[in-house]
Formats: C-alpha cells, sequence, structure tokens
C-alpha cells in the first residue's frame, strides 16, 4: 500500500544511516581550549554560567564550563578523582574551601598567583590585577604568608545571630562580654528558651570555628617567637613594623609567620597546647557548650536554622552566608510568625588570667578559588586571563547584581571593588554586622589546613564538645597529634628546621 | 583443540566476549588494582611507591579501625539479628495463612517497600531522630516523657543503638521471600504429616520448617555478612561516623582515606583486609551450614 498524498514520507534507511553517522563523526571545527570551573551549588552559580557564556562569546577560541556541585565534600571527591585519574581532566579553577590549599600548595597541585597579581588587568582598565583585592584579604589565604593561591571572591566571617524580639521580650541585649554571653544563655535557658542553635556535624562543624578563635587568641602570644626575621625565607617588610600588643587585632595581619620556626617551637615544646593559655581559652569554649540546643552533634546546617526560624533558639552561631535566605524564609512566613533579627560579634573575655586578646572574626572567602597547576604555562595564561575577566569591577557587579536579581545568595560582602554598590541598604546593613574584628591568624595553627590532621581532630573535638574530655585532657591528646602530625608535614616538605632556607617538596 | 570448540559455538563465544571484556575491565581489573596498590604509598597524583606490608601494619595503631572494629562487631551482629529474625517470622506467618488470595495480597504489602529507595529511607530516619524537630522527640514530648528525649544521633552513648534501629521493624523483603520462597518449597507431605501427628506450630517450626530452610538462612547470612561490612552509606549520612568514634566503621574509614585524605594505598589496604574478611566469613558460613539437602 503506498502512502497516501500529504501523508509524512517515511525517511529511507540510507539517509538515516548516513544522518547516525553525520552525527557520531568528530566535527571539523578546530578544538577549543576548555577551562574548567568547578563550585558549589546555590551561590552566584546563574551569574557564573552568563558570564561564561560572555568571556566565550568574546574569545571565540575558548570554552568556558563551569561544573557545579552539590556541596564542598562532592567538590573534594571529584577533585580528588579527577587528579588521581588524570591531572589533564581536572578543573583548571576549584572551589577550594576543603582541599586543603597549604598541602596543594606544596606538592605542586595549585599555582601560586603572586606574579599575575602584579599583570595589568585588560578587562579593568589595565590596572594592576592585585590592587582590585583587599591586600590583607589575600594575606590571610596566603600559603606561609607569602604565595598568594586562593582569589577571594567575597567576604565571608562568622557571627552570632540572634533574635531582636526574644531579646526585646526578656530585656536582653547584646552581650558586650564572653562572661556576660555565658550569663545571658543560662538566664534563657532557665526561661524556656533553646540559647543557641549550632551545627555541628561532620560536614559542617560549625562550633569548631568557635574554638579557632580561641586558639587564634591563646597563639598570638607566641607571635615574637615564629615570626619572619630579616633573613628567613619567607620575610617580609611588614614583619619589621610589628609591635607585639595582644589587644591589637590588627597588628599581625600583614606580618608572616615562618612555618619552620613554628614547626620547631613546637617540637622544642616552646609552645604546647598544655600550656595554661590554652587551657583557659579551650575552658571558656567549652563553657559555651553548655547552651548549645540538644545534640547539636546531631544537628546539620538546617537542624540549626530551623531551630531558629521557628524561634526555637534565641542565637544562631553561623556565618554571613545565610543572610539571603534567612531573609527571604523570614519575609515568606505569616506576619505573626516574623521577628526581628540582627547580629552581634563574638564577645571576647574580659577577665583572663592568661591575658587572652580579643577574639578575632575567621575572615573566610566563600568562594576561594584556587587554580590548579596543570603544568602548562599558555593555559594557565588563558586561565588567568578567564580569571581575570571574572575579578573585574564590571564583571563582579554583574555577578553580585544577578545573584541577587534570579533569587540566588551571595554570600558575603563582596570583595571586588566596585561589587558592592550592587547590594541594596538592607542587605549591607546587615552584612555590616559581620567582620570589623580582625581576622584570626590561621598561619599561627598547625595542622589547620591539613585534612588528615583534622580527621584525626575531629572525634576528639566532637568529644570536647560534649564535655566528655576534659580541657586538659583534650588538649594532652591534641599536642600528642599536633607533634606527630607535624613530624609528618616536616619529613613531607623536605624541611631542615632552618628558617633561612626554604625547602620545596620535588 | 579450543579453537575448535569456539568455530562449533557458531560464534556464541564471539558474542560472549564483549561481556567478558566490560567484566574484565570494570570488575576484575579495579579489584586487582586494588590488591596491588595495597602495598604502596599512593597520594592521588604521582607514581605509586612499594612499601610492601606497610599499609596494613600502619592499620593496627589506627584509631579509627580499633574503634571501627568493635562498631562493626556490634553492628554486624544486630544486622543479623534484623535479617534473620523478622523475616522469617513474616515468612511464617504468611505461610500459614489459609487462603491462597490472602497470602497473595500481604506478601505484595511486605515486598512494595522494596521499591523506597535506600538512600530515601535512610533520610526518613534522619529527620525522625532530629533532636529539636524530630517525629521521636517531639512524640515523646506529646506524651510528656521529656526525660526520655535523647540526641540520638549526637550522643555517643546511643547513636550506635539509633543505627540499629533504623529501619524498625525490619523485615527485608529479599529476606522475607528468600525465605517465603524456601517454606513454600516444602514438600506437602511432611507437611502434611506433621499435622496428622498433632505436631505443634512451634515444633513444626523448630523441627521441620527451619532444618528445611538451611540453605536460605545460608544464603541470608552471607549476603547479609556483605552488605554489613560493605554499606557505610547508612553510617555517613547519619552521624558521619561520630560523635566522637561511636559509629565509625572500617569502611567509612576506608571512604575517608580515599577521598578526604588521598590516601588511595592505606585505603586500599583496609579494603583488602575487609574482602579478606568477607571471603573467610562466607567460606565458614558454607562450611559450618552445611545440609543434606545441599545434596
Amino acid at each position: 500500500m503506498s502512502p497516501s498524498p500529504g501523508a509524512p514520507k517515511r525517511p529511507r534507511l540510507g539517509a538515516l544511516i548516513l544522518s547516525c553517522a553525520l552525527c557520531v563523526l568528530p566535527s571539523q571545527s578546530p578544538a577549543k581550549e576548555l577551562i574548567l570551573l568547578s563550585t558549589v551549588r546555590g551561590f552566584y552559580n546563574t551569574a557564573l554560567l552568563e558570564l561564561a557564556d560572555m568571556y566565550m562569546e568574546r574569545h571565540p577560541d575558548v570554552e568556558v564550563e563551569i561544573n557545579i556541585q552539590p556541596d564542598n565534600f562532592s567538590i573534594l571527591r571529584y577533585y580528588t578523582a579527577q587528579m588521581a585519574a588524570d591531572r589533564s581532566s581536572a578543573p583548571d579553577i576549584v572551589h577550594g574551601n576543603l582541599l586543603g590549599i597549604e598541602k596543594n600548595f606544596h606538592l605542586g597541585r595549585f599555582l601560586a598567583v603572586n606574579e599575575y597579581l602584579d599583570l595589568p588587568n585588560p578587562y579593568a582598565d589595565n590596572v594592576i590585577w592585585r590592587e582590585i583585592f583587599d591586600e590583607t584579604f589575600l594575606k590571610v589565604f596566603a600559603v606561609d604568608g607569602i604565595y598568594y593561591c586562593v582569589l577571594p571572591l567575597d567576604y565571608l566571617d562568622v557571627a552570632v545571630y540572634y533574635n531582636r524580639k526574644i531579646f526585646d521580650r526578656f530585656g536582653l541585649s547584646p552581650p558586650q562580654s564572653w562572661e556576660e554571653w555565658l550569663r545571658l544563655c543560662v538566664f534563657l535557658k532557665d526561661n524556656g528558651v533553646i540559647p543557641i542553635a549550632v551545627a555541628a556535624t561532620m560536614q559542617a562543624d560549625i562550633s569548631s570555628w568557635f574554638s579557632t578563635m580561641f586558639e587564634d587568641a591563646a597563639l598570638r602570644h607566641f607571635i615574637p617567637l615564629v615570626i619572619a626575621r630579616p633573613g628567613d625565607w619567607n620575610y617580609v617588610e611588614a614583619n619589621s613594623a610589628y609591635v607585639h600588643d595582644l589587644d591589637d587585632r590588627h597588628a599581625d595581619q600583614l606580618i608572616t609567620i615562618n612555618p619552620e620556626r613554628l614547626a620547631k617551637a613546637f617540637l622544642d615544646g616552646d609552645i604546647s597546647y598544655e600550656m595554661p593559655v590554652f587551657v583557659e581559652a579551650y575552658t571558656a569554649f567549652q563553657n559555651l557548650t553548655r547552651s548549645y540546643a540538644l545534640g547539636h552533634l546531631g544537628t546539620d546546617q538546617t537542624g540549626a536554622y530551623h531551630l531558629f526560624l521557628t524561634q526555637k533558639a534565641a542565637m544562631w552561631l553561623i556565618g554571613s552566608w545565610r543572610v539571603g535566605s534567612l531573609m527571604r524564609d523570614l519575609a515568606s512566613l505569616p506576619e505573626p510568625k516574623r521577628f526581628g533579627w540582627s547580629v552581634f560579634p563574638v564577645p571576647s573575655l574580659a577577665h583572663s588570667e592568661s591575658r587572652l586578646g580579643p577574639l578575632r572574626g575567621l575572615g573566610g572567602a566563600g568562594h576561594q578559588m584556587c587554580i590548579v597547576n596543570k603544568n602548562d604555562p599558555a593555559h594557565h595564561d588563558r586561565v588567568i586571563d578567564f580569571m581575570m575577566f571574572l575579578y573585574s569591577p564590571e564583571q563582579s557587579a554583574y555577578l553580585i547584581r544577578r545573584t541577587l536579581e534570579v533569587g540566588e545568595f551571595i554570600q558575603g560582602a563582596p570583595m571586588i571593588k566596585g561589587a558592592r554598590e550592587q547590594l541594596s541598604g538592607e542587605i549591607l546593613e546587615k552584612l555590616s554586622g559581620f567582620g570589623g574584628q580582625g581576622y584570626c591568624k590561621l598561619e599561627m595553627i598547625p595542622n589547620r589546613d591539613d585534612n588528615e590532621a583534622q580527621a584525626y581532630l575531629r572525634p576528639l573535638t566532637q568529644l570536647f564538645s560534649l564535655r566528655r574530655l576534659t580541657p586538659e585532657e583534650f588538649l594532652r591528646q591534641k599536642q600528642e597529634l599536633t607533634l606527630k602530625m607535624l613530624r609528618r608535614q616536616v619529613r613531607e616538605r623536605g624541611y631542615d628546621l632552618d628558617p633561612t632556607t626554604e625547602e620545596r617538596v620535588q | 583443540m579450543i579453537l575448535k570448540k569456539i568455530v562449533r559455538a557458531n560464534g556464541s563465544y564471539l558474542l560472549l566476549a564483549p561481556s567478558f571484556v566490560l567484566v574484565g575491565v570494570f570488575l576484575y581489573y579495579p579489584a586487582f588494582s586494588g590488591i596491588y596498590h595495597a602495598f604502596t604509598r599512593w597520594q592521588a597524583v604521582g607514581a605509586s611507591t612499594w612499601v610492601g606490608i606497610d599499609n596494613f601494619v600502619a592499620m593496627f595503631s589506627d584509631p579509627f579501625l580499633r574503634h571501627g572494629l568493635s562498631n562493626q562487631l556490634v553492628l554486624s551482629f544486630a544486622d543479623f539479628a534484623k535479617a534473620l529474625i523478622p523475616p522469617f517470622l513474616v515468612a511464617e506467618m504468611i505461610y500459614m495463612l489459609s487462603r491462597e488470595r490472602e497470602r497473595y495480597w500481604m506478601r505484595t504489602l511486605f515486598v512494595i517497600p522494596m521499591v523506597a529507595p535506600m538512600m530515601v529511607i535512610v533520610l526518613m530516619w534522619y529527620f525522625i531522630y532530629d533532636p529539636n524537630m524530630g517525629l521521636l522527640n517531639q512524640t515523646l514530648a506529646g506524651l510528656s516523657l521529656d526525660q526520655w528525649r535523647l540526641a540520638w544521633l549526637g550522643d555517643p552513648d546511643v547513636a550506635m543503638g539509633s543505627i540499629i534501629s533504623m529501619g524498625f521493624p525490619w523485615i527485608s523483603a529479599l529476606a522475607f521471600l528468600i525465605f517465603l520462597a524456601g517454606l513454600n518449597n516444602i514438600p506437602p507431605d511432611i507437611i502434611d504429616a506433621a499435622r496428622i501427628d498433632g505436631t505443634s506450630v512451634l515444633k513444626r517450626i523448630l523441627h521441620i520448617d527451619i532444618p528445611m530452610l538451611v540453605p536460605q538462612f545460608r544464603l541470608v547470612i552471607i549476603l547479609t555478612l556483605i552488605g554489613s561490612i560493605q554499606d557505610f552509606g547508612r553510617i555517613l549520612v547519619m552521624t558521619g561516623g561520630g560523635p566522637g568514634y561511636a559509629t565509625y566503621v572500617p569502611a567509612l574509614w576506608m571512604y575517608e582515606q580515599t577521598f578526604m585524605l588521598s590516601h588511595f594505598g592505606y585505603a586500599c589496604a583496609i579494603g583488602v583486609t575487609l574482602f579478606a574478611v568477607i571471603l573467610t566469613g562466607s567460606l565458614l558460613v558454607l562450611r559450618l551450614m552445611k545440609s543434606d539437602l545441599d545434596h
């Protein structure tokens, strides 16, 4: 039976095979240079994809692929698997939050961008690229104080969110000291209100950030011992201007710590976690854990957030990246369930026997972009060119504006000059509660960026926060672990513990 | 000779070849590669270095494995109990139903939950156990049993019990079907003879059903042994191994060594050890649970 006129004709078998073959055959157009950027879901995603398209329009010979992973752990798994398989298939730019930046740099997997920072940025009227960043903030992430492996996109800090409605009901105001805070928590608990909601799961141990602040306050005592001196391989001019003042939150921000002096000080016992200053710091921190909501170790970030959002908890320990979602979710609640909120910085001890200095901010970056070393300088140049495009005032402003337009969130105040103006007054007001406290000197904390050390420390920290370990016992085990990990690091990095000579892994 | 056989098989071997190649590349090669790398130091990037049995020696002083081993024993013991007892009892109850239609519906009802993905069930229990907003503590509070409210996943004394209790009433559809199929295969004349002799239900179960179901019990035990040692997903999602070391198991530590710490060599050593334990356990079960029915 022949097909009726007007009925669609069946394609012939030969034509089908030919079209399939054409689809399968490789395209004859020249291969584009691929730049693969791997980041975390939920923040800036839409704007990043659009900016990648804009870059490709300007550079038709380049293909930028934005790889979005569900969370930081997924990035870690993805990055590890790709690097294990073949470095060339690994991302060129990766959000390095959990990757262990220091270790990756020392193993030659991350690139230091020092030289690139001194080049003019063609996407920013040829301004020297470094000038677009906040120098102090770049310094926070510099490996050994001098190698810039992280390009921060935004400021991120932690603070205490509080429910103004609950505070007003009990006539409370934000505490001015640690002691006052503890008393406030006890008062709330006695009145049937959960004082503090905090997440402390393996994926996100927010509680441990506050112990880091105390550790920073205690370690500041030892800066004169480990600061890089003239002749040391990572000495910088700022070190000569350093004045040791424990009460000055900013005195040590631009100085460099010599990692070999630090390792030696620990190994020789000049610094020990069993010293009274650490015992006082950790005792103060452990006192706060009494005010956490029930089962903080089994509470994830969503659980802690719900406690605060439903007004079961009066305070919430978290960072600036939740400002956007809190504003959105509160606006979506019926009027009677809404409440006013604000943030206060983590208060410092008013009276300290060991002269613990003020607690400082953790000074993180929401997006810590690191360049993966592919051992291909020409490709690195191309990747950096894309980063200059992304980290230019015009594109950064677009990133922020577009992110807010599509209902996604920013993680904190924008880092790149010119981008801040894109934020509304309300968001700026909320974000102003973060920062301004200085930044913890993370270089001083041994093993801070070492995933292995952190993995072994995690169970101890958890047991400590449950008060199953006394501060003395916890610090004894922490000291033992620190020495073990430091010896490993010294071995792995080939340190000769002579601060004047730099050793690099071959 | 072999060539002749292949020719005589009219190309069947040729058609099977892709399957053999895929099985070889994706199953056997990684396994043998894992065994080789267990004797090396390999940190994801760069060449691996032969270190002999160092990785295996290091396992003896690893606190995570020390705690993980005792946790694994408790978990596996509980898994065996959960996989054997409730499914067997339910299978017996359905077997005893007189009407085929009732049997069919009950069987279907117990098997339907099998279609729910395991991770969905795990996440559901995660929310049930939430200390402040979860169903369990909310129910206890509603019943004025506040003193019983616990940090189900955040207390080292309770967390392992909470993991074990997940999935209550623990009627594994697979084990249930295996037992039910076994019961249906018992020759009716044996059951009839027992009935004529006036044997009670309990006696029938103890002296007829259980001995006749030895091959089924053996299969379920081996599957449970493998699953219990290999499956760390539920712990990873629920507690991440914590609080402290309370719920760490060796497979979870192996996973962390691989993807968190890039210690591929050490992780392979843990994997090889787990393989040896599973293999030995399975062989022991096969040897100890021999049945006349096997012949």
